[in-house]
């Protein structure tokens, strides 16, 4: 119930700030629409969670969100120095996720994807890996363990 | 006093964000193969444009600002999907180096 209600005010809260208007009328049709973006997408779904487990998600997205951004501002900052320099040793690296949901698979993906210090290049979602090109690969090993521990502090508690 | 301070936030991500997009393009020009270009252009498609957008709020203009939120929402939705089907095709072409 609780994840109904955040999806269609989420729903609502983006209709409105694409009309830009917060005008009672237009509150009502963002949550008509929203209801029925809600009510198609349910059809679609597998088995719900728990308000519980919903609520333990929802504490984990400040941590996603800001742990995100912090991967941003310091990718970001690799990323100038390589700009300006050489890059120090660019290559690909296989990032195991181990078995994991879609939506999670997709987090990852969307993660180190707006990190400028990582490209996704394949995804292989059979066997749980992505495969990334990073800037400095000379210490695979390393890149493997920074990002299973980003995964960890950021994203395992919502995407697990 | 709330006006100067919007304004002086706008200035400086409106700066940093050019200034990023201008790194960015040296990047790519200086990278040498795909992948490495692929860095450079994420830091324009992503900080760089997510900064621009973020300068809006010097305007104090409701509109503008909503309309700039839901750009950077769809450019961090959408910029991490362009880097990887370019990065995807370069694979499938052929291009460089084995996975370590």
């Amino acid at each position: 119930m609780i994840g109904i209600m955040l999806r269609m005010i989420a729903l609502t809260g983006l209709y409105l700030l694409v009309v830009s208007s917060v005008k009672v009328g237009d509150v009502a049709i963002g949550l008509v629409l929203a209801a029925l973006v809600v009510a198609a997408g349910r059809r679609h779904r597998a088995a719900s969670s728990s308000a519980g487990s919903t609520l333990r998600r929802l504490a984990g997205v400040p941590a996603l969100i800001g742990g995100t951004l912090v991967d941003v501002v310091t990718g970001s900052a690799e990323v100038i120095r390589c700009c300006l320099r050489r890059p120090p040793d660019p290559g690909l690296v296989r990032l195991p996720t181990g078995p994991t949901s879609p939506s999670s698979f997709a987090t990852w993906g969307i993660r180190l994807g707006i990190t400028p210090n990582t490209v996704v290049v394949d995804v292989d979602e059979e066997h749980g890996e992505l495969l990334v090109h990073v800037l400095d690969a000379r210490d695979p090993d390393g890149v493997r363990a920074e990002q299973a521990a980003a995964y960890r502090s950021r994203q395992r508690r919502t995407f697990p | 006093m709330m006006s100067v301070v919007l304004d002086v936030a706008g200035g400086v991500l409106l700066v940093v964000g050019l200034l990023l997009m201008t790194i960015a393009l040296v990047g790519v020009l200086r990278m040498p193969g795909t992948y490495s270009q692929l860095h450079a252009q994420g830091l324009a498609a992503g900080p760089g444009v997510i900064c621009v957008l973020a300068s809006s709020i010097a305007t104090e203009n409701a509109a503008t600002i909503s309309y700039a939120a839901i750009g950077i929402v769809f450019t961090v939705l959408t910029s991490p999907v362009a880097s990887h089907a370019i990065a995807r095709a370069a694979r499938r072409r052929g291009d460089e180096t084995d996975p370590r």
